[in-house]
């Protein structure tokens, strides 16, 4: 995890370093790479056995426990957002 | 929007592809994975750093942005009350988790190979591989939904949704959608929540 920062690290300097000379947008790039790791997370997942045979058992219930968890952090960001700007104006 | 159908379908085509074995098992994905990680955290450093303008909104940014931790937390294990509530109106043949369970496999925040590998000794292989799965697909949503998450739920959406992965894996996606002001917070918020994974899974599985 700290090497995955450290990464970001160079990529400040670099990014600072070039910044006269480069005028590049990075985003269709960097959507490409994350394709990249979303095919290669896929192709993890679909190695490990073990999850793929208990999937249609374990599924629902992974499945339900996973969009809870996003719904109620979305919905908690969002109180916690407003919450700050009001305090903040 | 259609960079949501492109990662999805990403994802999808490396599953298919293994599941069905055009892929052999022989390649250690595991160790690419790892490098195409740090390939996308240099990408969005350079983004950081070609960016004109970054200290200034940063340091314009309210300081109690710091406490979403907390935010993410409590909407996360209001979460897992919901899905106790659900499961046991729909459980059909499904395995019957309890509150508790629930509580813990929501603890990994994202983080699927920790909070599987606690669930796996402590509960058993079946909540250990819900924990992993269920782990999977918040930081799956995460990445392909944050657009949507901006949109209804604000910038700090996509963060708290992501949990523990904000400072890495969901980080490219959270720059680009709630912008590059917000990767201080996202990543101070995911080292948090990673510290805290462990945490409240010790807590919660000394409960039993």
């Amino acid at each position: 995890m700290y090497i995955a920062l450290s990464c970001m690290f160079v990529g400040i300097l670099t990014g600072r370093l070039a910044r006269s000379r480069v005028r590049a947008d990075l985003s269709p790039l960097i959507l490409a790479v994350i394709c990249l790791l979303l095919f290669v997370l896929g192709l993890e997942l679909g190695f490990n056995e073990e999850l793929v045979s208990k999937f249609s058992h374990i599924g629902i219930t992974a499945v339900v426990s996973a969009v809870t968890a996003v719904a109620g952090s979305c919905i908690a960001a969002k109180l916690f957002y407003s919450f700050i700007m009001k305090n903040e104006s | 929007m259609r960079s949501s159908l492109f990662i999805l379908s990403a994802f999808a085509i490396g599953l298919l592809l293994s599941v069905f074995k055009v892929i052999p098992d022989s390649l250690d994905v595991g160790l690419y994975s790892k490098y195409i990680l740090f390939l996308l955290m240099f990408l969005v450093g350079m983004n950081l750093g070609l960016d004109t303008k970054l200290l200034k909104t940063i340091r314009s940014q309210p300081l109690k942005l710091l406490l979403l931790p907390l935010a993410t937390v409590l909407g996360t294990f209001a979460g897992a009350f919901a899905a106790v509530a659900i499961l046991g109106c729909i459980r059909n043949g499904a395995p019957s988790v309890s509150l508790l369970d629930s509580l813990a496999v929501s603890s990994g925040f994202g983080y699927y190979s920790l909070s599987s590998i606690f669930l796996n000794e402590a509960r058993g292989a079946e909540m250990g591989t819900i924990a992993l799965a269920a782990n999977i697909i918040r930081e799956l949503m995460t990445i392909a939904f944050a657009p949507l998450m901006v949109k209804y739920f604000g910038k700090l959406a996509p963060v708290s949704s992501g949990g523990a992965t904000s400072m890495d894996t969901t980080l490219p996606v959270i720059q680009k959608y709630s912008g590059n002001e917000y990767v201080p917070v996202s990543i101070f918020h995911g080292v948090v929540m990673d510290f805290s994974v462990p945490l409240f899974l010790t807590f919660f599985l000394s409960l039993y």
